[in-house]
């Protein structure tokens, strides 16, 4: 039976607990929001000692299903004041599982500014002195830590961000080459990790069996079909393995929904120079990996190496998102200082898409001149010196907004907006607006399969049904991220009538569960009540599920706007 | 008469740059009254080839009239993101799309030693054989009984082809098996 590790980071003492039987069925997000609904109170402070840290693998993770190494880490975020899950590759979920931790959770905080590292082996949990590696870069805290503890341990890290309690800050992990380039980027939980003096966490699983199945021939039967539906669906087959989520700055763009200088229209003239195509040619060219997996077990392999022109790695986990926020969010059209702005956010340890976007601001507000990558670089460096400036950045795109006196700042309940047009691409903006995380695309995403009860045709550009599809893709996404399973298992699976079946089948072989279908919906639909009721109690109301008034605006090419009502937008969250 | 402009993304753009065919930001020639279908068929681009195409910022279907100054963009299958459904590429599997529900009827011919198999009751007088689609063309001899070693060339409305080209209404399939002679 899996037990829930309690780090107490003012005493350093831990305590192994039974998990309570309202939460013995959760994983992942779903687990990480009950805990954080039950034990934190929704007023605290986010820095403060009543703040907690979650750290949760999912239902399937550590199992041998294919792509279900995710983690989830879960808290009252910095950023929004809200509840956060942030979900992340690495290796932590999969050896967490195998340990027999079903949620790793950090409590209180120090009274001293000590910082500490906490290693837990199968035998063992310890806490050590982490001060010598206060100010070390992730990339060089793995390396430091592989080296002490063991090739290939996971890890957990903080760097300069997090121990300045930025609220951008996120907590990476290092990727099965020992990269940095994992991130639970969003809501600034790397944050939290540094209020309680954590400079990083040490997984190791050695001398551990095999997670144990309840029915190892059924789910061996249904991980075949698994794997099959992952590696022949075009998209998690092939697109996502040759250009990463890269391959989306040219299709977003030829939608007219690519954000352009700071949202304000849709195309972005530059547009191939930082896509996913150049990305990948320059890959090939320069010696670099197109394809590798965030974790052991992943089938897609949507990650990649990018190599600078002398053919040294400069950054892992080259995403999309990334691209957009410091590329055609801010028009810089340079491919390589994106790659070096998003090492830098890597190494300092900042959510990537709230970094771009402020830089953006930084723009709007005249510190830097628009489109100057080299110029972007050298003020994000300010956040590993303390300087103020760093200060400001680092605490994302509504706090610099505010510093500079800007009057265009994309985001919702202070979290930045992502990559794609609310006003070109609706049911996405409907999910900006009302999911409890804030301005975050990967909310509503995923499985329609089987939940979407929608007729007629989906115009991104019209209102009609984008509600309705939001409030599903809320609830499927839920579901996966409650599994540990990789959110692009939703290609293949939104094809498929059978793949929703395959998953429930693996819980329920794992397990001895019976779980059917419709059981997913219910998850989902409970995940998502458990953080709207936190972010309730935690004082938000339906004023706050609202998009910025720069939204109103009529956005080229398509000319649309964001014209849906408060009342349109409540019914994505009424269950 | 006019330009459109061309792009090609992903794979489809690797495959149509080793050919030397304009595929980044490309201004083409548009004669009067060209569709979509038409532009792709002058590159040498193929139904297969394309899970969508854009015309000025939205997905629309393949015999879509052009205009001068248009804006056009094939996409290849694999794009990731839930753009898939909400931008138009797939729909929801619930949805009854018309694409994907409607039969389509081909007309199949069998030539020399496989000519027997046409005798098949699923063929109309006319030689035709309807579907549900999506289809291709080993599902057609499938349907047949013709046993997959005895078919040595495959013809698509007059052009080689293979078991696994997919078919539309109103497709023309030859079916022949090893010739020789002489």
């Amino acid at each position: 039976m899996s037990k829930i590790l309690r780090i107490n980071t003012r005493e350093k003492t831990y305590s192994f607990e039974t998990p309570a039987e309202d939460i013995a069925g959760l994983g992942g997000r779903a687990l990480t929001s009950r805990m954080i609904l039950n034990e934190v109170p929704a007023t605290s402070h986010p820095l403060s000692k009543n703040n907690k840290l979650v750290f949760a693998p999912g239902l399937l993770s550590g199992s041998p299903a294919a792509n279900s190494g995710r983690l989830s880490v879960g808290g009252k975020s910095p950023l929004t004041g809200g509840i956060k899950e942030s979900n992340s590759g690495g290796l932590v979920s999969q050896k967490l599982a195998r340990l027999g931790i079903k949620a790793l959770v950090l409590e209180d905080k120090p009274e001293d500014d000590g910082f500490s590292m906490v290693v837990i082996k199968q035998d063992s949990v310890e806490f050590l002195d982490a001060d010598e590696y206060v100010g070390v870069c992730n990339g060089d805290m793995i390396t430091k830590l592989w080296d002490r503890f063991g090739k290939r341990v996971a890890t957990a890290s903080i760097g300069v961000a997090g121990e300045q309690r930025l609220t951008s800050a996120s907590i990476q992990f290092a990727d099965p080459k020992g990269h940095p380039g994992r991130a639970a980027g969003r809501g600034g939980l790397g944050a939290v990790m540094g209020s309680k003096k954590i400079k990083a966490i040490v997984v190791d699983d050695k001398g551990t069996d095999r997670v144990p199945l309840h029915d190892p021939e059924a789910f061996k039967a249904a991980n075949k079909k698994w794997v099959e539906l992952l590696t022949s669906h075009p998209v998690s087959g092939q697109g996502l393995p040759a250009y990463g989520t890269a391959v989306l700055v040219n299709v977003i763009n030829e939608a007219g929904a690519l954000p352009t200088k700071n949202f304000r229209n849709g195309r972005f003239e530059n547009a191939q120079d930082i896509s996913g195509e150049t990305m990948a040619a320059n890959i090939e060219k320069r010696s670099g990996v197109a394809t590798e997996g965030c974790h052991p077990g992943c089938v897609i392999k949507c990650s990649q190496v990018y190599n600078d022109k002398d053919n040294n790695y400069l950054t892992s986990g080259f995403e999309y998102e990334t691209i957009w926020a410091f590329g055609a969010h801010c028009l810089i059209k340079e491919l390589d200082d994106i790659a070096m702005l998003d090492r830098l956010c890597d190494d300092f340890g900042l959510d990537t898409i709230e970094t771009g976007v402020t830089m953006g601001i930084a723009m709007e507000g005249g510190i830097i001149p628009w489109g100057d990558g080299k110029a972007a670089i050298e003020l994000l460096k300010k956040v590993g010196t303390g300087d103020p400036m760093g200060k400001i950045i680092g605490n994302g795109a509504a706090f610099t907004g505010q510093a500079l006196g800007v009057d265009r700042v994309p985001v919702v309940k202070r979290q930045a907006l992502p990559a794609y047009d609310p006003r070109a691409v609706k049911a996405v903006g409907v999910t900006y607006a009302t999911t409890p995380m804030g301005a975050d695309h990967t909310a509503g995403y995923g499985v329609c399969q089987n939940i979407l009860g929608v007729g007629g045709s989906i115009d991104p550009l019209k209102k009609d049904n984008n509600v309705e599809i939001s409030k599903n893709l809320q609830i499927a996404t839920a579901a996966i991220d409650a599994a540990g399973l990789c959110l692009f298992v939703a290609f293949p699976v939104l094809d498929n009538p059978e793949g929703l079946q395959m998953i429930v089948d693996m819980i329920n072989a794992r397990y001895g569960f019976s779980l059917v279908v419709d059981d997913v919906t219910t998850l989902g639909i409970s995940i998502l009540k458990d953080e709207l009721e936190f972010n309730r109690r935690a004082g938000f109301t339906p004023k706050d599920d609202r998009l910025p008034d720069m939204f109103k605006e009529p956005f080229a090419p398509h000319n649309t706007t964001w014209d849906f009502t408060d009342e349109e937008l409540a019914e994505a969250v009424k269950f | 008469m006019g330009n459109v402009l061309f792009n090609a993304f992903s794979f489809l753009q690797k495959k149509l740059k080793a050919q030397d065919i304009p595929c980044v930001n490309a201004v083409l020639d548009l004669k009067d009254g060209q569709r979509v279908k038409d532009i792709l068929d002058g590159l040498g681009i193929t139904p297969q080839d394309i899970e969508g195409v854009f015309v000025n910022g939205k997905i629309a279907p393949l015999d879509t009239p052009l205009h001068d100054g248009d804006r056009i963009a094939a996409l290849p299958p694999g794009t990731p993101g839930p753009y898939r459904l909400l931008l138009g590429l797939v729909s929801s599997p619930d949805k009854k799309s018309d694409k994907k529900k409607d039969p389509i009827k081909i007309e199949i011919r069998l030539f020399a030693s496989l000519a027997p198999y046409a005798n098949h009751g699923d063929m109309d007088s006319d030689g035709c054989l309807s579907f549900k689609a999506p289809a291709t063309i080993r599902d057609a001899i499938q349907r047949l009984g013709v046993p997959e070693q005895e078919i040595k060339l495959v013809f698509l409305n007059g052009v080689g082809a293979s078991l696994d080209s997919s078919l539309k209404d109103r497709d023309r399939v030859g079916i022949f098996p090893p010739i020789g002679g002489g």
